[in-house]
């Protein structure tokens, strides 16, 4: 409970670990997030890591020395068998098992048709709601934020598998989504407006409880004095006939 | 030297009003960062429900769009007189609850001073309103309020005005000055007026009899309209206290305690007003039964009804009757109200016109161009202004 994150630190951290994710951290326009302005804390974190991005950016690309490939070759097959070394790098001589082709083309096309599926429609605010009820046991969002070096080898494997099945496969795999639910701010007109929306006697439905209340809302206390002078100048008309 | 005082001076008269500006109000950004934090402050269910009425917000024209703000002023100033009326033990625990309950104990406080207002109000408008007003639709009851407000009231404020230039002595071009105003500036003259006449003592009976010098300084102290709604509270209970001194203890009967007020505020909202309905009938109850505060007969006749309409019956007792020296009327008897489903426009087409004298005063004799009595009518009691 202690070391619990305000939702709002949540939902900008995940922002943060999703841009972090992408090939090319794209921070810039985290750095307008509404949420800054009022937490020191993930400002901070933001800087950080911007400054490790710059860093990384900076660095000039590793070049590998002439003729590295060659040598590192040689070494291998001095110390390999030279058969198993050859059928390893020679692609085009892959063995798989039996059937494999067919079963992956299969599990695509099951794949296919799951996209075919329409979305369940989720009710409004379910997402938010589920994420505050989880909100005690949800981790410390700076352990969630995995920098990019850490993500790199399984990136390459990532990448690796998708261009094995494009080389492979005719069909065309679209990589994974992951949907972050991202609350939808309020518009200024709203905002301006929200005291008057959050006074719940003015927006009462039931008419008996409305009518309670409701000569108190329309008659100030000019109106008052008025409906004191109305009687008297009715009394004194009734005198006159 | 002469120089660098000028200078001074300048700066200061540049400076000094823009600072006080800035001292009092917050300024537009502080505002939007204050409603965006209190958003966020607000669970899905009630931004949801904030998006609803922004949505009706929206159709509102601008004519209805300003009278929504009127009606927020309004409970802005309940609110206000909400605070003013906790008793002194009861405010010092105020100050010490955290600030949500604060607000939920205000939030009830404000609806109780609404409701007893609306009672108020209601016994001061002319038969025919009151009887137009029985078994409309909110949507209806609006604009007869509206329509009786921009009509009737207004051609009562040159009387108004005539009377208390008169008592205070005006020249005829200030009266013109008031007259020749827009009608918010107009109204807000008449309310200085009647108080300049009620301090200066040319209004009389009009100060509240039972309001000691203390008090009735503090209340001095209040901006006009603040004064004129203690004014308004403190005469129609001042005038309960000294005749009808049952009904005043029904009415502080029906007041929840602080400690309900607390025990509501924590609720769920959707269940916090038949929560206290529930609370305040079983202190009620219990009361009544060991002190004999009720009339006669009431409870027993009342065993069966919800919470809710067992409140409402028994508001109705706190209202004086038409006639003053009538007696407490019991269930069944003339003048006792209907149950809530049995009057007009509750269930089925509304009986329109309704009994004489409306729903909530059957039997009445009140009929148009008759002789009316009024509820707290001027001129009824010793202490109403006297032209």
């Amino acid at each position: 409970m202690k070391n619990r994150i305000p939702d709002r630190c949540q939902d900008f951290r995940e922002l943060l670990e999703r841009a972090l994710c992408k090939p090319a951290a794209q921070l810039e326009p985290l750095a307008w997030h509404e949420h800054l302005g009022v937490c020191p804390e993930c400002r901070s974190l933001l800087e950080e890591e911007e400054a490790l991005e710059h860093v990384l950016a900076s660095l000039p690309a590793p070049t590998l020395p002439e003729a590295l490939a060659e040598r590192v070759l040689a070494r291998l097959r001095s110390e390999h068998a030279p058969r198993d070394l050859d059928s390893l790098l020679d692609l085009d001589q892959f063995e798989g098992p039996e059937g494999l082709t067919e079963r992956v083309l299969d599990e695509l096309e099951l794949d296919r048709l799951l996209a075919r599926v329409p979305e369940p429609e989720v009710p409004a605010g379910l997402s938010a709601r589920v994420l505050v009820g989880l909100g005690p046991e949800r981790q410390a969002p700076v352990a969630r934020v995995i920098p990019l070096r850490r993500l790199a080898p399984v990136a390459a494997a990532l990448v690796a598998l998708l261009a094995f099945f494009a080389l492979r496969g005719k069909d065309e795999i679209e990589p994974p989504v992951a949907v972050v639910p991202v609350e939808e701010r309020p518009s200024e007109e709203l905002l301006a407006v929200l005291d008057l929306l959050g006074d719940e006697s003015l927006w009462i439905d039931d008419p008996d409880d409305a009518s309670e209340i409701d000569i108190a809302l329309s008659f100030d206390e000019s109106d008052e004095l008025l409906l004191e002078y109305l009687a008297k100048l009715e009394d004194e008309e009734e005198k006159n006939g | 030297m002469s120089r660098l005082l000028q200078a001074i001076a300048v700066v200061a008269i540049f400076a000094v009003p823009g600072s006080s500006q800035d001292d009092a109000a917050p300024s537009q950004t502080d505002r939007g960062q204050a409603a965006l934090e209190r958003w966020n402050r607000l669970d899905p269910e009630q931004q949801e429900r904030m998006r609803g009425r922004f949505e009706r917000w929206q159709k509102l024209s601008v004519e209805e769009r300003g009278e929504y703000k009127r009606r927020a002023d309004e409970v802005g100033r309940a609110r206000k007189e909400a605070l003013r009326q906790l008793r002194k033990e009861d405010r010092e625990r105020f100050e010490t609850l955290d600030k949500e309950t604060q607000d939920g104990v205000l939030r009830e406080l404000t609806h109780l001073m609404l409701v007893e207002r609306t009672q108020r109000l209601r016994g001061k408008l002319p038969p025919e309103a009151q009887a137009r007003l029985e078994g409309a639709s909110p949507e209806e009851r609006k604009a007869i309020l509206d329509e009786f407000r921009r009509g009737d009231l207004r051609r009562a404020g040159e009387r108004a005005l005539n009377d208390l230039a008169r008592k205070l002595g005006l020249k005829e071009e200030e009266i013109e000055a008031i007259r020749a105003l827009p009608p918010k500036e107009h109204r807000e003259e008449l309310l200085a007026l009647q108080r300049r006449a009620i301090e200066s003592g040319v209004l009389d009976g009009m100060r509240p009899k039972d309001l000691d010098e203390r008090s009735w300084e503090k209340m001095r102290d209040l901006p006009t309209r603040d004064f004129a709604r203690d004014l308004y509270r403190h005469r129609d209970r001042g005038d309960m206290s000294r005749r009808y001194r049952k009904r005043r203890q029904i009415q502080e009967m029906l007041m929840p305690t602080l400690d309900e007020l607390i025990e509501v505020s924590r609720a769920p909202e959707r269940e916090r007003r038949a929560l206290m309905a529930s609370l305040v009938r079983a202190r009620v109850q219990a009361q009544a039964a060991e002190k004999d505060k009720l009339p006669p007969g009431l409870l027993e006749e009342m065993p069966s009804v919800s919470d809710h309409e067992f409140i409402r019956r028994l508001r109705h007792f706190t209202r004086p009757p038409r006639d003053p020296e009538a007696r407490l009327r019991r269930p069944g008897e003339e003048g006792h109200p209907r149950a809530h489903d049995q009057r007009p426009g509750r269930t089925g087409p509304p009986p329109r016109p309704g009994p004489p004298g409306g729903a909530d005063h059957p039997g009445s004799t009140d009929r148009p161009g008759g002789r009316r009595e009024r509820e707290g009518k001027p001129g009824r009691g010793a202490d109403s202004p006297r032209p």
